[in-house]
């Protein structure tokens, strides 16, 4: 009968309103918590750069490359912990890489979480000789 | 009887859509004051890290002594963090800046205590921070990252911050955490 059919399809498009809102609040929700993370990593991450390049020589910087840490963003007594990966590359002085040995070193720190498939941040400082 | 039962139908099934879109509606609703909420969170979390982060930069900056004062709370909180940097005229100027305890807010039952940040010059107030922090820690690290207490080995400064924004009913209350963090190396330090 085509009132069944009106009702049924007023049905189905509250339904399906009510679906895209509550996807649309859920992506809102993911965006935010990354956001969070994002800012904690930074925080690690622009950590770490500030040691390597206080403790470790030029010369001994590519000793770093491929190396992987882990690091924690702490807030009195937690704490979450995020996989940080380094590289480090030469550069020309445009800070484009370089296959050949150059004057300066390009260090590059990402940091990922297993809870995200993509790395949070990454951040790089090019190191003068 | 017919005419009675197709009536009953068309009611239970305008009442069940009128229903849902009141409820999408609403949800939808909430979801913007959520938004929104984060967004001024994140923006005062960020207005306070951009004036810190400048600040801290200028620990000793043109000055004999460097950090003077950092005291902590029970709970590891930095309740006051003064140092010395020059001011406009080539003077040395003390800066603080001092953790104070607001009020408390009970969340789920959670109790949340939470704090204001001032910040002063010479004594004097000079600004501040937000009034809704529910951490505020400024550590000393050495050159290979581990705290230490003493200023003549410090050469990072370490600041970690969460500022709450709580929004909703007194009975249903909900928050937002904004967490930031950064490290900074003061020139100053390094001498």
């Amino acid at each position: 009968m085509p009132q069944t059919l009106l009702a049924f399809l007023a049905m189905m498009i509250a339904a399906l309103s009510a679906i895209n809102q509550y996807t649309a609040q859920l992506q809102s929700y993911e965006a935010a918590y990354r956001s969070e993370f994002e800012l904690m990593a930074n925080a690690v991450v622009l950590e770490e750069i500030e040691i390597i390049d206080l403790t470790t020589s030029y010369g001994g910087l590519e000793s770093l490359n491929g190396s992987e840490l882990k690091r924690s963003f702490e807030i009195g007594a937690d704490g979450i912990e995020f996989d940080l990966t380094v590289t480090v590359t030469f550069v020309d002085e445009f800070g484009t890489p370089s296959a050949t040995e150059t004057t300066q070193k390009e260090l590059s720190i990402a940091a990922t979480h297993p809870r995200f498939a993509t790395p949070l941040v990454t951040h790089t400082r090019v190191i003068a000789q | 009887m017919q005419l009675l039962f197709d009536n009953i139908a068309s009611v239970l099934v305008a009442s069940t859509v009128l229903l849902v879109v009141v409820a999408t509606n609403l949800n939808a609703q909430r979801s913007a004051v959520e938004s929104s909420v984060a967004y001024a969170a994140k923006t005062q979390t960020l207005s306070m890290a951009d004036y810190l982060e400048s600040d801290l930069l200028l620990v000793g900056n043109g000055t004999a002594d460097t950090i003077q004062t950092i005291a902590s709370n029970e709970a590891d909180q930095t309740t006051q963090f003064s140092f010395w940097r020059m001011d406009n005229t080539g003077s040395p100027m003390l800066v603080s800046y001092l953790l104070t305890q607001t009020t408390s807010i009970e969340i789920d039952g959670e109790t949340v205590q939470l704090y204001r940040l001032d910040r002063t010059e010479g004594g004097q107030p000079a600004g501040g921070g937000s009034s809704t922090l529910s951490h505020f820690e400024i550590t000393m690290l050495a050159a290979d990252g581990t705290t230490t207490a003493d200023v003549a080995t410090a050469r990072l400064l370490r600041v970690r911050a969460v500022n709450v924004y709580p929004f909703g009913d007194p009975d249903n209350m909900n928050m937002f955490r904004s967490h930031w963090g950064i490290t900074v190396r003061p020139p100053s330090l390094e001498t």
